[in-house]
């Protein structure tokens, strides 16, 4: 055999091992040499440089948990607003999941009897009026939103005082009907809930009057309200309790 | 000592190019293949060096820097250059005529070599697509024809 053979065998030999040991080769090399490098720049002794480097991602991780309890406790403190009334607690409930419903579905809350929840018990949120509580299990119970067809509420308009009775149509639109025509509501006012029905606490906000437009018999006026809660977006509701029906 | 230090200087020059057009064009299919033609070009014009420690060394940088896997372009290069040659060894005529058929035959091998080998899995690699390798082949051996005559080599037979 010649020698430029021997040397063609060898180095195809070579390249052959390589193919097989080349990368964890590279790997390894690579890691050590990477390792090499980046202690040139980081000791791994306690010094004040990198001291203050953990100290650094320490307190950003300290913000950030700080920042979202803020986001957390102005949500409560505007929900808890609603709440200073006399004889009524509030707890605070997260909406599990929503269960198909024939508008916008029923809430379905992580809070039962055992947490002191009855039905009839009113539910809002940080925007406003969310709904009722309908039945109660011992760790959840069912919220029916406003936007149900089985729900009325007394309402009555910011401004003018327009007085009505809300219920919902298609759509998950409310509409407030047997409004008295003398009385002259207009749109863009807030909706909310008024003294009379005795099921709702008096000055909730239930939404804005879109439009006015005549009622089906004609003596009366019909407002079309466009809810204050997006429902598709409720994470939270708080749970309005009375001490009367608590105890 | 002197033809090898220009040699090797030929050669990082072919493989610098070689890498820049690969990543700029693209790779086996697209770029023009320069490396292989120009050891070809050195092994018949100096020593058979240029075929073996010149592709093998070659090749390993060339993989290296295209993170490769590392001997693919070593492998390929030394066969598909070997394989030429043993296939044209009774040829004979002027510098450009041998260069150009051993430089074709040498990159069409190389590069079934390495399509074969860096393919994964292994052989898997070949498909319409491989044809490719034929006008990136042709187009750099249009410019070759020219670089004996640059060099003053022009009346070299063999």
């Amino acid at each position: 055999m010649r020698n430029r053979d021997i040397r063609l065998i060898w180095n195809i030999a070579a390249a052959i091992v390589l193919l097989f040991v080349g990368p964890p080769l590279l790997g390894v090399g690579g890691s050590i040499l990477g390792a090499k490098f980046a202690s040139l720049f980081f000791s791994d002794d306690a010094s004040p440089e990198s001291g203050y480097l953990s100290l650094s991602v320490k307190l950003m991780l300290e913000n950030a948990e700080l920042r979202e309890m803020a986001a957390k406790s102005r949500l409560y403190r505007s929900m808890l607003n609603y709440t200073r009334m006399p004889d009524v607690t509030a707890l605070v409930g997260r909406v599990m999941y929503r269960s198909e419903g024939l508008v916008r579905g029923d809430l379905i809350v992580d809070r039962g009897s055992d947490h002191g929840v009855y039905p009839g018990a009113v539910c809002i949120t940080s925007r406003g009026l969310a709904g009722i509580v309908t039945s109660v299990d011992a760790t959840s119970s069912t919220v029916v939103p406003i936007t149900s067809p089985s729900i009325h509420v007394s309402c009555i308009t910011a401004t003018t005082g327009s007085l009505g009775i809300l219920g919902s149509q298609s759509g998950g639109r409310l509409r407030l009907e047997y409004v008295d025509s003398s009385s002259k509501p207009e749109t863009g006012e807030t909706v909310l809930t008024s003294r009379f029905g005795g099921v709702y606490p008096e000055g909730i906000v239930v939404g804005r009057v879109e439009s006015v437009s005549e009622g089906a018999r004609g003596l009366d006026l019909s407002l079309e309200v466009s809810p204050a809660v997006d429902f598709e977006r409720v994470n939270e509701v708080l749970i309005l309790l009375s001490e009367e029906n608590a105890q | 000592m002197r033809d090898h230090l220009s040699g090797w200087l030929i050669v990082a020059a072919a493989v610098v190019v070689q890498f820049l057009m690969e990543v700029t064009l693209g790779r086996v299919f697209v770029a023009p293949a320069i490396l292989v033609p120009v050891l070809v070009y050195l092994s018949l014009l100096y020593s058979d060096y240029w075929s073996i420690e010149g592709a093998m060394w070659s090749g390993l940088v060339i993989d290296l820097l295209l993170h490769q896997p590392p001997g693919v372009s070593s492998i390929a290069m030394l066969s598909g250059i070997a394989v030429a040659g043993k296939l044209l060894k009774s040829t004979t005529g002027v510098l450009e005529v041998v260069f150009v058929f051993n430089a074709l035959l040498a990159s069409v091998f190389t590069d079934i070599v390495f399509i074969f080998l860096a393919a994964r899995p292994v052989g898997s690699g070949f498909g319409a697509q491989t044809l490719l390798v034929v006008p990136r082949i042709v187009f750099v051996l249009l410019l070759f024809p020219g670089i004996p005559i640059l060099l003053g080599r022009k009346n070299r037979e063999f």
